[in-house]
This record gives C-alpha cells, structure tokens and sequence, in this order.
C-alpha cells in the first residue's frame, strides 16, 4: 500500500534495533564506575601525552624558526593564498595527467564534489592531485594559463567553518585578490566549491 | 566529564542514525559505542546532546572513510540548479509504498540517507537539516531535487512497463 513518502521513509529507517545486550552494555558506559575508569585511564594518558606535546611543540618549534615562514595575512583569504601559493611553488607530480575535466572528475572520486570547469577559469589542463585546504580535501589541478604559464587551481567543497565571507558568484559575489611571497591567487565560490586560481607571473 | 546520560530511545535513535549514514547495520554498533566514549569522556556540556552525538558518530564515519579510502559511500555529482522553491513540500507528496522505500534507501547515498534521516525521522526542516550537516542550504535542494527525480524516474518507467504490458 502507497503512503506518503516520509511516512514510508521513517517506518524503513526506524527498523533497526539495538539487542537487550548492545543496549545494557552502551547503558553500562554511562554508569558511574566506567565513567571513572575511562576519565582514570584518560588522566594517565593526558599527563603522558602533556610530556610528548611539550617535546613536539619545542622540535616544532625550532623547525618552524629555522626552515618555514608564518602566514603574515591571518585572514582567509590571507591563510588560504598561503596554502595554496607555497603547494604551487613546491610543484609536486601529479597522481593523473589529463587535458579534460571529464577525466579529472574520474579520478577525484573521493571528494564531496566532482571537480569541474568554472565560467572564470581558462587554461589547458596537465593534472591532478589530492590535497587539502584548511583541512578540506581537494583537488589541486595545474594547468598552463594563457600565457603559457604553469598555475595551481585548487576546488575544494565549501564549508562556513574555514571558508565563510568568500565570494559567491551565484550572489553576485566576485573574485577576491589575495597574494603571498609574492604571488597573487583569485579566490571565489561556485556551486557551493571553493575555487582558488594562482596569478604567477612565471 | 558529560553529566548528561542518554535514555535508551536515545540510543536507539542514535543507532538508527548510525545505521542510516552507513548503509547497514554492520559496523553501526561500533560506531555508536565509539562515539559514545567520546562523548562522555568530554568536559563540556552541550544544549542539544543528541545533535553533537550525531555530529561525533558523522565525523568518526568520515574519518574511517577517509582512512579506509573507502570510496562507494557517496555518489557526488556536480550540483545542479534548483528553483528557489524547491523544498520538502515537494517531495512530500510523494507517495511510494513500503518495498519501495527499501529499494530507494538502499539507492541512496550516505549523505542522501542522512539527510532523508534527519528529514523524516527526526523531523528536521531544510534549513536545520542544512545547519546540523554543516552545509548550504541549497546543497540539501539539490539532494532532495535528486531524489525526486529518481523516484519520478522510476515511476514513469514503472508505467511504460505496465502499459507495454497491456498491448
């Protein structure tokens, strides 16, 4: 028999159930004496883990004063031209050459999104790989712009917690400029993708 | 450490929610429970337990995914257009029988079934499904806008069938 949908969707997915014994045991991790067991053993792990961090945080420390620069813009647009221009200048190899999107988005079959063309974006494709921006996976695609002029196009899906008051062309946002060491890139929204485009020179 | 303690219809929604992201019952179990220790391990007291309990088991799920380089749990396809009157209503009056919703909730994507989860099970509108999932609005009216049509799809093939049946 044909009910509303959501009637129909509730009834099937409100089918599984936890057994008497799944249930007593997830009711059991909220007594009290597992409480104290879990907090007891995470007391000795903090003071532990506190000891590691220390030591991390001095190595990283002395690394982060010897060999890497600090982001001098800390807001977005400043954080995300850091990412992406020093990922262009290190010029990994690509995971996939290709000259077209349609095989691009076969191979970034792991994102929330598949990678596409963008209305501002002009280039001939060389690749792609898998990488991250603010943490979000993304695929970092470089091409050879018009000039001939290798450049990093970085998409990656749009979330408000790492990406919030960037342009939205659906809202008639446009790009905004950003730069680091001296590299502009152009940062905007489109169908709910971050798009990231360096600017080099050369 | 977490005061508040989760009642066992809680944990049971909390089970179905498990189930509803991951496509089965399989692997649900552990979720939940590891995501339980992480709640009540936590210092911090939350306004909607239930919600940051979804949150916790969704983002654990993510990370396995993304650790497992599992890569079928989600059929990401470019967003398309939606009207900007698109919403539940018009899914809403849509009727489907039981073997039906079965057959569509296995079709589905893992972001697909937690969205039609929070939609139909818990009674979320598109704008609080779109807050508790952490995206825009208008990706979850194009999930919805995707599903309906495969579900009109899969009507008007049922009819050609029918009436090729018929002659």
């Amino acid at each position: 028999m044909k009910k509303n949908i959501k009637d129909s969707l509730k009834q099937e997915m409100q089918q599984p159930t936890l057994d008497d014994k799944q249930l007593q045991a997830l009711l059991d991790m909220q007594s009290t004496e597992q409480l104290v067991e879990l907090t007891g053993a995470r007391q000795y792990w903090q003071k532990f883990s506190t000891a590691a961090l220390l030591l991390l945080m001095l190595g990283l420390g002395f690394w982060l004063g010897g060999y890497q620069q600090q982001a001098d813009d800390k807001s977005i647009p400043g954080l995300i031209a850091f990412e992406v221009v020093n990922n262009h200048l290190k010029d990994k190899p690509m995971d996939v050459s290709t000259k077209t999107f349609a095989q691009l988005q076969g191979y970034f079959t792991q994102l929330e999104f598949k990678p596409f063309n963008s209305s501002l974006w002009n280039g001939n494709l060389i690749g792609g790989r898998y990488c991250s921006l603010r943490t979000s996976p993304s695929a970092q695609i470089r091409y050879f712009d018009e000039k001939g002029v290798k450049q990093t196009l970085y998409q990656t899906e749009y979330s408000d917690q790492y990406f919030s008051g960037l342009p939205e062309l659906e809202s008639g946002g446009q790009p905004l400029l950003a730069s680091a060491k001296g590299i502009e890139v152009s940062i905007w929204v489109e169908k709910g993708v971050v798009f990231v485009d360096t600017l080099a020179d050369e | 450490m977490s005061s508040y303690r989760f009642s066992p219809a809680e944990l049971q929604q909390l089970y179905r929610y498990a189930c509803a992201i991951l496509g089965t019952q399989q692997d649900a179990y552990d979720l939940l429970q590891s995501g339980l220790e992480k709640y009540l391990k936590q210092n911090k007291e939350h306004s909607n337990p239930m919600a940051y309990m979804r949150t916790i088991i969704r983002n654990a799920h993510i990370d396995k995914v993304r650790h497992d380089a599992l890569i079928n749990w989600d059929d990401y396809d470019d967003e398309q257009s939606v009207s900007a009157d698109l919403n539940w209503n018009a899914i809403e009056q849509l009727a489907i029988d039981q073997d039906e919703a079965q057959h569509y909730i296995a079709q589905m994507s893992g972001i697909e079934r937690e969205i039609m989860f929070l939609w139909a099970v818990e009674g979320y509108s598109t704008a609080e499904v779109a807050q508790q999932l952490n995206m825009p609005k208008n990706t979850v009216l194009s999930r919805i806008y995707r599903l309906r049509q495969k579900i009109k799809d899969n009507t008007a093939q049922k009819r050609e069938v029918s009436c090729e049946e018929k002659h």
